[in-house]
């Protein structure tokens, strides 16, 4: 049977249990905007009965957690790689996208008025004034494609500055994580909490710059590796990643220990950026070389059979190109022909007031000259100005998409917070039954999107 | 139907989806429930096929675009959710799992004990 020293030992007891309630619960809602931070728990547990006959000895504080879904944390280390990659990949492509202009006012426009002043030589192919301006629009577009090629170049460039300063965040954040590992052996479990928060929210930024994979410690660090399992953080040991240029373009490649991992690398802020510089930029700057190389080649063919003012035949307009490659920042009129205008060859003959060449080098516009004889110039710096644009789109949805899903997870974990497990499960289900309400209507959206764009085209 | 029906038409199918969108992307069961309707309205007013006059074809042709673009990021966000509710439960045992996801222990260990001591 209790005495009164044992209702009071109890009530003390139940006392401080609620007290210490009190701060945690105080604790949360200190923290409530804190990046990270995970709400605690008390756990409280009814003391053991003396005997059959007693009540119970009231309530005792058995620890305090910290409510962590690993689940759910890992779903988000899973994620937000792929939205780091697409994100990188958008704000470069959006910068070259930019860069590539309008249509009509951009390579295809200069493209346009030289094909013009050439039929406008036709017209008159002893004008003075028809040849400089013949002059001065061909100087125009070997200006543009100048400028283009430049363009590309310092937006690759920009990519592969921005590899190499990711590289560096990763090893800031890789020393950070390590110095969390070994304050967290070297604190209690109680002492780790918060440092579990600060680790919570360094995994997902290094997540976010490169996809890593994570081992828990018994001690509550972890140990990091990317790639094919090069180690990253093992304990409070770090390796770091070191970006160095590679022959022969010089541009950074990844390494761990002296390995380049760079194709080992799956996701994040970094693999964008490297596929920006080493895949999509590399694409169009070929094929603008390609354009430029191909009018080249064939406006001096073109050329070669006319006759100039002076009678020369045989005679490049552009000065000829070894070779596609650097065609768009190595174009330019033939430094001969850029100095007097008349030895533009315009005559089919040796006579003057012939206009053939000047005719034919007009309708070269319309030729299908390039993409296996199935695209004029325009056409192919069109189809160039279209890909720019559709990679950019697809890399803003792939960042949209991937965006949406995290936030639709954070959204998640925030809406079952301060909820029993139960109630969680409940909330679950009353989402996923919402969910499939709408989705009984998707397949004949989708049936009804096909038959109307049947209608009105794509 | 005339042309500007038609493109009110696939507008609000295109709101309507973009409202599921929405809902499920910020976790909210009201705005998923009230979008299942609208979705539902939207389908029965979208035009007769071939009566879409050619001046608002374009007009037609963006809205259908973006209608699909919101199908898609509605069976993405779908898709996940589906995903997360099922392995929530399973960790929770409350749902059977088909990734073969071993249930927390935690789940049991404080069954009945823990208390939330989040206001």
């Amino acid at each position: 049977m209790s005495g009164l020293y044992t209702s009071l030992t109890m009530a003390a007891r139940a006392l401080s249990a609620q007290q210490l309630g009190l701060e945690v619960t105080g604790n949360n809602i200190a923290n409530v905007n804190t990046a990270g931070y995970a709400r605690r728990t008390i756990d409280f547990a009814a003391v053991k009965p003396e005997s059959s006959l007693s009540a119970g000895n009231g309530v005792e504080v058995q620890g305090i957690r910290s409510i962590r879904d690993r689940l759910l944390e890992r779903r988000v280390l899973e994620e937000v790689p792929t939205e780091g990659r697409a994100k990188e990949l958008t704000e470069i492509l959006q910068v070259v996208e930019a860069g590539i202009g309008t249509t009509g006012q951009s390579i295809d426009g200069r493209l346009t008025e030289m094909f013009g002043s050439f039929s406008r030589l036709a017209d008159a192919p002893t004008s003075a004034v028809a040849r400089a301006d013949v002059l001065n629009t061909a100087a125009e577009l070997t200006q543009s494609f100048h400028e283009m090629a430049g363009r590309l170049s310092d937006a690759q460039r920009q990519a592969d500055s921005r590899v190499r300063n990711t590289v560096e965040e990763i090893n800031s954040l890789v020393d950070q994580i390590a110095n969390l590992n070994h304050s967290m052996g070297a604190s209690g479990p109680e002492g780790r909490l918060p440092l579990q928060d600060q680790m919570s929210t360094l995994l997902r930024s290094l997540n976010t710059l490169v996809n890593v994979d994570v081992v828990n410690r018994s001690d509550g660090g972890v140990d990091i590796t990317v790639g094919s399992g090069r180690a990253l953080v093992i304990g409070d040991e770090t390796y770091r990643l070191e970006a160095v240029s590679q022959p022969p373009t010089g541009w950074a490649g990844v390494e761990a220990g002296g390995m380049n991992i760079t194709s080992e690398l799956r996701g994040g802020r970094l693999v964008g950026a490297i596929e920006a510089r080493d895949v999509n930029i590399p694409d169009y700057l070929t094929r603008l070389d390609t354009i430029a190389y191909e009018l080249v080649n064939q406006v001096n063919a073109i050329h070669q059979g006319g006759f100039d003012q002076l009678g020369n035949t045989n005679q490049n307009f552009f000065t000829p190109l070894a070779s596609a490659a650097g065609a768009a920042r190595l174009i330019e009129v033939d430094p001969a022909v850029a100095a007097d205008s008349r030895l533009i060859a315009a005559a089919g003959v040796n006579e003057a007031g012939d206009n053939t060449v000047a005719k034919t080098l007009a309708n070269l516009r319309d030729s299908l000259v390039l993409e296996g004889n199935s695209a004029t110039l325009i056409d192919s710096w069109s189809h160039l100005a279209f890909r720019v644009g559709r990679d950019t789109r697809a890399a803003i949805d792939g960042s949209k998409a991937q965006s949406d899903i995290v936030e639709q997870i954070d959204a998640l974990r925030d809406a079952v917070s301060g909820v029993s497990l139960d109630e969680e499960a409940v909330q679950m289900i009353k989402f996923q039954r919402a969910y499939e309400a709408n989705a009984r209507f998707f397949s004949t959206v989708d049936q009804t999107l096909s038959i109307l764009f049947s209608i009105v085209g794509r | 139907m005339d042309g500007s029906r038609a493109v009110s038409a696939t507008m609000r199918l295109r709101l309507a989806l973009e409202g599921a969108a929405e809902a499920l992307a910020h976790a909210q069961v009201e705005g998923l429930l009230a979008s299942e309707g609208a979705v539902e309205f939207a389908l029965a007013e979208l035009p007769q096929m071939g009566s879409i006059t050619s001046e608002e074809r374009d007009a037609v042709r963006r809205e259908l675009e973006a209608a699909e673009r919101a199908l898609l990021r509605c069976r993405r966000l779908g898709s996940t959710l589906a995903d997360y509710v099922r392995l929530t439960l399973a960790s929770h045992s409350t749902a059977t799992s088909a990734s073969g996801y071993t249930p927390d222990a935690r789940s049991d260990e404080y069954a009945g004990r823990g208390v939330n001591a989040r206001v």
